[in-house]
């Protein structure tokens, strides 16, 4: 491989890197409090609130059921505010995290769910108020399933990020398209697919071993 | 102190079937006094509202009406901040435990200290304390997930009185324990009644658990409270049926499978049979040589078909099933019924040479 080549390829994986971390890192501050908030306010919850979850239940469906590559299209307005232009990295950024807040909160929800009702009741006896039972028994007790929600969000963002840079998010996507589908260079697609290959395994390997370390509730 | 007045739970529940809702009373007009320092008894069979009414203690379950006091605070007069405060001194056990799964056994324990603002310092001092009086200190840094049941519920109780609480509740804490460890940690229970004098209120469906331990009890029924009241004269005169039903699972007092054959015959033709009595006896009328008594004062033949005696606490009662013979079976009837002893009679059978040896 060239000189050249190997630029390229490290600079795609660069920007892959970039708009990766930065929309996970988007859609997780976002998207913790969103879960936190659909799961207290659900029927049963600790703060029951119909209106409050009906409304925020209602936007991440729809936020859910808008395919990518629509859904970065339509909010090209909302991204040019925000960054000044529709193109490039940064930009693909907005869409990125737009599309993950919603999963994420759905997936911060239904850890949060998975929580014996036992130990939040045992909580309350002992005049826990909701804010102690979510930073102490809620998000501890959830932290291993977070972790696994979180690391399958990071691996679809991932994926996105490559149809991001398909339509001029840079990245490796990008590179695959331009060079080795257009240009007909079958090296430099199988090196990014082997890339975005290898960074999936690392970030799977990553969060498995994680959220096992954090996992307490099993015999081992 | 702890007093119940004229507590009801009203819940909302769809008809079967019809889309209508109605009224479920869970409970009914319930009136109890707890004395402080005393084990206190809830028993009722599943569904009664067991959970219903010792939730309404800590006000879990907020009652649809009637008042509910712990040692002098009226808990349903209080607002939410008052109410946690007032929560942080009674401690609450589980029939499921609901321990901490990330947290460490000290973690576990700890955790109504940092709820309640303590120094770093005196939770780790207190942690200690509190473990070894319940027997857990070497493993204070397990996992719940590596305990035994009864280790875990040790742990339960541990937490439960970290915040030196006045009051400790205790929602079918041993249901899930074998006999053995059910024992065990119902001694505990004791052990920590009488070293810190704290009042317990459990609630149970074995009347076993009520006889290991309990002071008092209430029979708890569709709701209702149908018998009260300290737990020998509960056992003594059931006047219930539900009691007498939860009482026949201490008292076993049917005939063994080997006596089925035994053939009973109607009173009129009873002259020539021999009676068959059931005499119950508590207190010291258990320690009475009776049948000794009996065969010594009358021309009878006595012959012991099942005896079981057990202690409530520290007092003995039993039961026995006897077969009486002989021509002044009627007499030692009469001295039987004179004593301080509850005698049923069973029925008569034929007199045979084989019957129960
Ligand atoms: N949230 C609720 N909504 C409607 N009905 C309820 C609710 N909670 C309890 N009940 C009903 O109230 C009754 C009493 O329930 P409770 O849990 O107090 O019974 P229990 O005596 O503790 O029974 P068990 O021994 O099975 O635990 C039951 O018939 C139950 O179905
Ligand atoms: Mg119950």
């Amino acid at each position: 491989m060239s000189q050249d080549l190997t630029i390229l390829l490290t600079r795609g994986l660069v920007d892959t890197a970039y708009m990766v971390g930065a929309s996970s890192a988007i859609s997780f501050l976002a998207g913790l409090p969103l879960g936190v908030i659909l799961s207290i306010t659900a029927p049963g919850g600790i703060l029951p609130n119909r209106p409050v979850y009906g409304a925020l239940s209602l936007l991440v469906n729809v936020g859910r059921s808008i395919p990518f590559i629509i859904l970065m299209v339509a909010i090209i307005p909302l991204t040019r505010i925000l960054v000044g232009t529709s193109i490039g990295t940064e930009a693909a950024i907005v869409p990125l995290s737009v599309s993950a807040i919603p999963f994420v909160g759905r997936v911060v929800e239904s850890a949060l769910r998975e929580i014996d009702d036992g130990i939040i009741e045992a909580a309350l006896s002992m005049g826990a108020t909701p804010l102690e039972i979510i930073r102490k028994v809620l998000l501890p007790e959830a932290l291993p399933a977070i972790i696994s929600g979180l690391t399958l969000t990071v691996i679809s963002l991932i994926g996105y990020s490559a149809m991001a840079g398909a339509i001029g998010g840079g990245g490796l996507g990008d590179i695959a398209i331009r060079y080795g589908y257009q240009r007909f260079m079958p090296d430099v697609m199988l090196a990014t697919v082997i890339a975005l290959v290898l960074m999936v395994q690392f970030f799977q390997f990553a969060g498995d071993s994680l959220s096992a370390k954090t996992r307490h509730d099993k015999k081992g | 102190m702890i007093r119940l007045d004229g507590v009801s739970k009203v819940y909302r529940v769809s008809d079967p079937g019809g889309t209508a809702k109605k009224n479920f009373h869970a409970l009914r007009d319930v009136s109890l006094e707890i004395e402080n320092g005393a084990i206190y008894g809830i028993i009722g069979r599943s569904g009664a509202g067991k959970s219903t009414l010792i939730r309404c203690v800590n006000l879990l379950e907020r009652p649809s009406s009637g008042r509910v006091f712990v040692n002098g605070v009226e808990m349903t007069a209080l607002g939410d901040g008052q109410l946690r405060a007032a929560r942080k001194k009674i401690g609450m056990i589980f029939q499921s435990f609901n321990l901490l799964a990330n947290r460490t056994v000290y973690g576990n324990i700890a955790f109504p200290l940092e709820l309640d603002r303590w120094r770093e310092r005196e939770i780790k001092d207190r942690v200690k304390e509190i473990a070894q009086l319940v027997g857990i200190e070497d493993k204070l840094a397990q996992y719940p997930s590596q305990l035994s049941g009864g280790q875990k519920q040790r742990v339960g109780i541990a937490r439960a009185l970290a915040n030196r609480p006045d009051v400790l509740l205790s929602d079918e804490a041993t249901s899930a324990l074998d006999p053995q460890t059910t024992k065990s940690v119902l001694g505990l229970l004791r052990d920590i009644n009488d070293k810190l004098g704290l009042t317990v209120v459990l609630i149970t469906h074995e009347m076993e658990v009520i006889k290991e331990i309990c002071d008092s009890v209430a029979v708890l029924d569709a709701g209702e409270v149908v018998e009260e009241g300290p737990v020998l004269n509960v056992f003594t005169s059931p006047l219930k049926g539900v009691t007498k039903e939860l009482l026949a699972q201490v008292t076993k007092t049917q005939l063994p499978d080997s006596f089925a054959d035994l053939k009973f015959l109607r009173e009129r033709d009873s002259r020539q049979a021999d009676v068959l009595l059931q005499l119950s006896f508590f207190g010291s009328a258990a320690a009475r040589p009776m049948i000794s008594d009996l065969v010594r004062k009358f021309d009878v033949d006595v012959n012991i078909l099942v005896a079981h005696i057990d202690h409530i606490r520290a007092t003995p009662y039993g039961t026995l099933v006897i077969q009486i013979s002989g021509d002044e079976r009627e007499d030692a009837l009469d001295y039987l019924l004179d004593m301080n002893l509850k005698v049923k009679v069973i029925g008569y059978v034929a007199r045979s040479n084989d019957t129960a040896h």
